[in-house]
């Protein structure tokens, strides 16, 4: 079957198609953010002109990574929403958690809350923490809430009522008197959306997707009509947070999940990359023009993790942004990449980021009215970036422009140039690494194990130095790294996470009320996971539950064990994945008794293989040499350049060296040797 | 990596490797946390970690921090272990430890626990920590105690464990005297395995730069600090400022009083005229935990940007007489110093409002934190013991208003509504912005909250009640105005805010929490800012009639 990969990022939607004779073709073009279909239209359009022939369109299968979501929330572009609580907690979006993100700052701010105070409202009912109910709801409260939503236009809502992840039918009458009042109005439940306790956090995660639901829906619809006129029938299927593709009808629904939509699939594309690399767990490293993700990925599965955070009102300060309580890839965001700016601190220290000259005004070299020295500025005066091929030539970039704007900051600090733009490389290879030992220590990992799939614009240029920092020896670049997020579409399975909080202690365990818990989810995905072309006896659930001792604040993770077990063996088993886990984090274990508070399913169809041979061009794969600083050698050295896709497989290169793909570079220093594989990809060894 | 020794003065090994000493107390933080059992250290993190130099001054801290950490580690190493306990006495695997509130944070739950650091059978540098156990044996932690012995156990600075064995005596001794022996031995062995991982990381450090010892290091880095602090300071005029402000203390009115000279490139901080200390409640406060917020403030005010080292602190000196509620005599209790302590960044920044009227803020509701400490049995005959905190509104700001509800000078964040109500048979009715509670100004003070609890269970629900501000509001700063004063209710009924309330079945407390002090004069604050307000609902149209003479026509929208 044939499947068409769009991801729309910032800059570029990429595309990588997958042909009906198994070829992968790989293609670009430049985003339209006022209307972001439009460029998914035109490279679709595209494709199908030039491949059209080798694919059948009947069967084709369109595949979606989208920023449309994130960028409504961090540009609060999204719709006038209203928000719904219980009565007497109407404030909760700006009471938040009442903590600071910062000590010393007393000019703190947080994001203002997406629905004003003023289309905050509580309806009269009460459920108590055991899913009692204290007070009924009463439907006049609710029904004159639905007048006044009507009178101001609003065709949102968010609601979120107390303990409603164990009680959710007073969510859902408000849902259904709502419509009564209006029939085409968004009504998202916190009960539906995030079921899990914690009322700030499941109000947020609820309020961001009925903010972009709007928006979302109409993005979705858009395109499956554009498509529906070349032909093409079938859903779309949209990757989310956590690395699974959902059916366009839930995407629509549930468009908070699509949050970390693009990475997601790069993680993805990361773990296959390694697979084929023969590599267990690998690092994945992804860096583009303003930030960079790292991503540990154990044994080619990347970790799912249930908190997430958007919108931060100071760069990437963790908690300063809006909470989401969504199963997502576990991976840490660094508020630096080829954009970030470099500059002098009031100690006279050199800082890199967290300002970013973003695409516009964009790095000095740019000459796009940028004149603040980059990132991208430093490693192109280093020579690792080359001016002449940048973006495969289609992009002209000034070396002179890149000194003018060091030199300025290398004055001012009283350093050399070439110091001044080593220190810049080296700075921000320096909080990479820190920032991925940091992410994997967290994970009980130790980082020096891994090998590291590098990928986006900037990520195999600084891969090599931040190698060497953490003690990593082997390095992955695979081909089309400047697609990869695209490539991971490809091969994602159809998958849905879902997720019940119930708590239960193992003191007082049921299996009868486990049962039911798990089966309503089963249920539920069975209905997603087969809504996205799976056939419904191929698909795989796997259970998990959030533990913890009674009276300890947060859980871990554990594996579910086989359900069909009698009682006292299954909860032995449950115990002691629970206490095998909890001594891998914390080094320890302790006598105290243990519960059950949340319960997961993650319902998938079958992950798919995207293999390509590596074509071995007979044409000469050295470009040309250039002046290249490497701090080993302390010099400029002149380095030859390869093309990368004409490097014949395993012929080993000797570092230093570079190796150039149309939208990337890989740097290889004195230390490393490099090759081709099989595969296509580049893999740097580091002695 | 390069094995020839780096220059210090260079503005990019220097920035790299100061960046590597706060990443390694940040792994060290990351370790105590995530193996902590107790929900004070883990949810409120309320703990440090902290490297310091051979002669014990502070070289790194973990990012996140609360302010009466940032000065005491390196305070009681210098003062008090390296003098009981001299490099030379020390050898591997020895770790040292004490809560005794004089050496550390002023009561007795805070454990100071510190590690030296061997290289090439040196002690090159120390690794030290600060966790609050959840209990420390005597009275369960409120406002209500005569002396310091009434408050639980003290152990003096001792061997916890001696070349890598632990002192099993003292360890059972601990045990025997808490209520919670599990959570309490385990918070102190995740101490020990912080202070291990930042041996274990440092010696790694040293050993990729090639580097014997970290002095020279802890020099430049504390230096440049140093130097940074004090060319702040030089920018302000000399000169003595001063303020007081009174507090409802127990009893009778606490006054704390100020006096904050300015010379050159130092600052002294002097209480003269402060209240005596009090006999009948642990509101007293000791002098690590008036120093650290004297620091705290300044802090804020000259250089909030540095990662604090040792520089940030030495260029301050305090003092408070003998026998006031801000120095008292050894045997004074002192369990909730902070009731007190919290409010002394506001005196301070009050002192400066003349000097520094941009940066100084009004006064905080968060000053002190409220916290109800709930205690009872539940239905089924269990115990059931959980603190919730709420926090004030935020004082008013030179360039915005002030946040609502917020943790300041502390930093806790609160538990969910719905986990505490898990945790505890009681049922939080509302927890809502009080409009009108922030004080006028040109800047409004941020709004304080009212939340009412319940008690859902069948038998008695005990409230140990830390709360202030409730006779003397939050001040407004550059003609700002007040806030109003928080306020507990039982039953609809006036009740103290300090000490014990009881809620029988059914029973209701109510607590509203003070609204921030405002910044500026409320003549000066913009017809948009008001209108805003009113739209939210945050001010009535009473109040912006009151306040700010405004009768525009989004009043009449909003009403």
């Amino acid at each position: 079957m044939a499947k068409l990969a769009f991801d729309t990022g910032g800059t570029f939607t990429d595309f990588a198609l997958l042909d009906d004779n198994g070829d992968l073709h790989l293609h670009k073009v430049l985003s339209t953010p006022k209307n972001p279909a439009e460029a998914v239209v035109q490279g679709v359009t595209e494709l199908l002109e030039q491949f059209g022939q080798s694919i059948s369109l009947e069967n084709l299968q369109v595949l979606g990574a989208t920023t449309v979501v994130t960028n409504a929330v961090l540009e609060r572009k999204g719709v006038e929403t209203g928000f719904i609580t219980t009565d007497g907690f109407r404030d909760m979006l700006r009471i938040r958690n009442e903590g600071r993100y910062d000590l010393y700052d007393l000019n703190i701010k947080y994001p203002d809350p997406l629905v004003s105070r003023a289309n905050s409202f509580g309806v009269g009912e009460r459920i108590a923490a055991s899913g009692d109910v204290i007070t009924e709801l009463k439907e006049e409260t609710v029904r004159e809430i639905a007048g006044k939503l009507k009178d101001k236009g609003i065709r949102s809502v968010a609601v979120c009522l107390l303990h409603a992840y164990k009680y959710p039918q007073h969510e859902q009458r408000v849902a259904a008197l709502l419509r009564e009042e209006d029939p085409d109005i968004f009504v998202s439940l916190s009960s539906e959306v995030c079921p899990e306790v914690r009322e700030f956090d499941r109000a947020s995660t609820t309020v961001v997707n009925a903010y972009t639901r709007p928006q979302m829906s109409g993005h979705v619809a858009h395109l499956q009509r554009e498509f529906s006129k070349k032909g093409i029938d079938r859903q779309v299927l949209w990757m989310t947070s956590s690395g699974g593709l959902v059916p366009s009808r839930r995407a629509a629904e549930l468009p908070v999940r699509l949050i970390e939509s693009g990475p997601a699939a790069g993680a993805v594309a990361a773990a296959e990359f390694g697979r084929i690399a023969g590599e267990g767990s690998v690092l994945s490293f992804d860096m583009g023009g303003t930030t960079a993700k790292l991503c540990l990925i154990p044994h080619g599965e990347p970790t799912i993790g249930t908190e997430l955070e958007v919108a931060h009102y100071q760069r990437f300060r963790k908690g300063s942004g809006f909470p989401l309580k969504i199963q997502s890839i576990q991976m840490i965001e660094i508020g630096a990449g080829g954009g970030s700016i470099a500059a002098k601190n009031p100690l006279g220290l050199l800082d890199v980021g967290p300002r970013s000259a973003g695409a516009l005004p964009g790095p000095a070299a740019y000459q796009r009215g940028g004149t603040e020295p980059t990132v991208t500025d430093a490693d192109i005066l280093l020579g690792y970036m080359g001016v002449e091929s940048f973006v495969g030539g289609s992009f002209k970039v000034s070396k002179d422009a890149a000194r003018t704007a060091i030199e300025q900051l290398a004055n001012d600090l009283g350093v050399s140039v070439e110091r001044c733009a080593w220190g810049i490389h080296d700075l921000v290879n320096e909080s990479m690494s820190k920032a991925a030992a940091m992410h994997a220590t967290d994970l009980g990992v130790d980082p020096r194990s891994l090998p590291m799939v590098a990928f986006g614009g900037a990520g195999p240029v600084h891969a090599y130095g931040i190698a060497r920092k953490l003690g990593i020896k082997r390095i992955i670049c695979p081909t089309g790294a400047g697609v990869t997020s695209a490539i991971g579409l490809l091969i994602a399975p159809v998958a849905v996470d879902l997720s019940a909080s119930h708590p239960m202690a193992i003191d007082g365990w049921d299996m009868d009320v486990m049962n039911q818990v798990l089966d309503d989810l089963a249920v539920q995905g069975s209905e997603v996971v087969s809504a996205g072309g799976v056939s419904r006896d191929t698909i795989t659930n796997r259970y998990t539950v959030d533990m913890r001792h009674i009276g300890q604040g947060y859980e871990i993770i554990v594996q579910l064990p086989d359900r069909s077990l009698p009682k006292a063996e299954f909860l032995k088993q449950l115990l002691d994945n629970f206490y095998k886990l909890y001594r891998e984090l914390f080094g320890r274990t302790v006598a105290a008794p243990v519960e059950v508070i949340t319960w997961r399913l993650r319902a998938s169809g079958e992950k798919d293989q995207v293999t390509r041979p590596h074509h071995t061009d007979v044409a000469e794969a050295l470009k040309g040499h250039r002046e290249v600083f490497f701090h080993e050698l302390g010099a400029n050295v002149a380095t030859p350049v390869y093309d990368h896709y004409r490097l014949p497989v395993d012929e080993p290169i000797q570092g230093p060296a570079i190796v150039e793909q149309r939208e990337s570079t890989a740097v290889v220093g004195p230390s490393g040797t490099a090759h081709v594989d099989t595969n296509g990809n580049l893999v740097i060894n580091i002695l | 990596m390069s094995k020839t020794t780096p220059d210090f003065n260079d503005p990019i090994n220097l920035q790299v490797m100061w960046n590597r000493l706060i990443f390694i107390a940040d792994q060290a933080d990351n370790a105590l946390g995530r193996t902590a059992f107790s929900p004070i250290v883990r949810e409120n993190h309320d703990y440090v970690t902290v490297l310091m130099d051979s002669r014990g001054r502070a070289l790194a801290q973990c990012t996140w921090s609360i302010p009466v950490f940032i000065s005491s580690l390196p305070a009681a190493a210098q003062q008090y272990f390296l003098q009981k306990f001299p490099a030379d006495t020390l050898e591997e695997g020895d770790v040292l430890a004490t809560n005794d509130p004089e050496i550390g944070t002023g009561h007795l739950p805070d454990v100071t626990m510190i590690t030296p650091i061997f290289k090439n059978g040196k002690v090159v540098a120390y690794a030290g920590s600060i966790a609050h156990l959840p209990d420390i044996g005597g009275r369960p932690l409120h406002s209500e105690a005569s002396d310091i012995f009434e408050e639980g156990i003290r152990f003096p600075i001792l061997k916890l464990h001696k070349a890598g064995v632990p002192n099993q005596d003292v360890l059972d001794i601990i045990a025997a005297s808490v209520r919670m022996p599990t959570e309490v031995l385990g918070d102190l062995e995740s101490m020990v395995a912080a202070n291990g991982v930042m041996a274990r990381e440092l010696v790694k450090f040293l050993d990729e730069y090639g580097l014997d010892e970290v002095d020279g290091l802890a020099d430049a880095i504390q230096s440049r600090s140093e130097a940074q602090f004090r060319k702040a300071i030089r920018a302000w005029p000399n000169g003595t400022f001063g303020a007081e402000v009174l507090l409802d203390g127990y009893g009778a009115d606490v006054k704390l009083k100020v006096a904050v000279i300015v010379k050159d490139d130092s600052i002294h901080v002097d209480y003269a005229g402060t209240s005596d200390q009090i006999a009948d409640s642990s509101i007293n406060c000791r002098t690590n935990y008036r120093y650290a917020h004297s620091v705290y403030a300044l802090k804020c005010l000259l250089d909030p940007d540095t990662p604090n080292n040792e520089g940030c602190i030495t260029p301050i000196t305090d003092e408070a007489p003998k026998g006031s509620i801000l120095n008292p005599e050894s045997w004074a209790a002192g369990n909730s110093r902070n009731v007190i302590g919290h409010v002394i960044p506001s005196l301070i920044f009050k002192a400066l409002e003349g000097v520094v009227p941009d940066k100084v803020i009004g006064d905080s509701g968060g000053a002190p934190i409220w916290a109800t400490n709930c205690v009872g049995q539940h239905d089924d005959g269990t115990q059931y013991s959980a603190v919730q905190n709420y926090h004030g509104g935020q004082g008013g700001r030179a360039e915005f208003d002030g946040l609502d509800t917020l943790s300041f000078p502390s930093n806790c964040k609160v538990t969910a509504i719905e986990m505490f109500e898990m945790a505890v048979p009681v049922l939080i009715e509302r927890k809502e912005l009080m409009a009108d509670s922030g004080g006028a100004g040109k800047h409004r003070g941020g709004l304080g909250q009212r939340a009412v609890l319940r008690n859902l269970g069948k038998s008695p629900m005990r409230i140990y009640l830390a709360t202030e501000r409730v006779r003397h509001p939050c001040f407004g700063v550059v003609g700002g105005e007040s806030g109003t004063p928080g306020k507990v209710l039982k039953n609809g009924e006036v009740h103290s805010p300090k000490g014990k309330a009881v809620l029988e079945t059914g029973d209701r407390l109510q607590v509203e929490t003070p609204g921030g002090g405002g910044w500026g004069q409320a003549h000066e604050r913009s017809a948009d800012l008001i209108v805003q307000d009113l739209v939210d609902g945050l001010i009535t149209p009473e109040a912006a009639k009151k306040h700010y003479g405004y009768t525009g026509p989004a009043a009449m929208a909003a009403e």
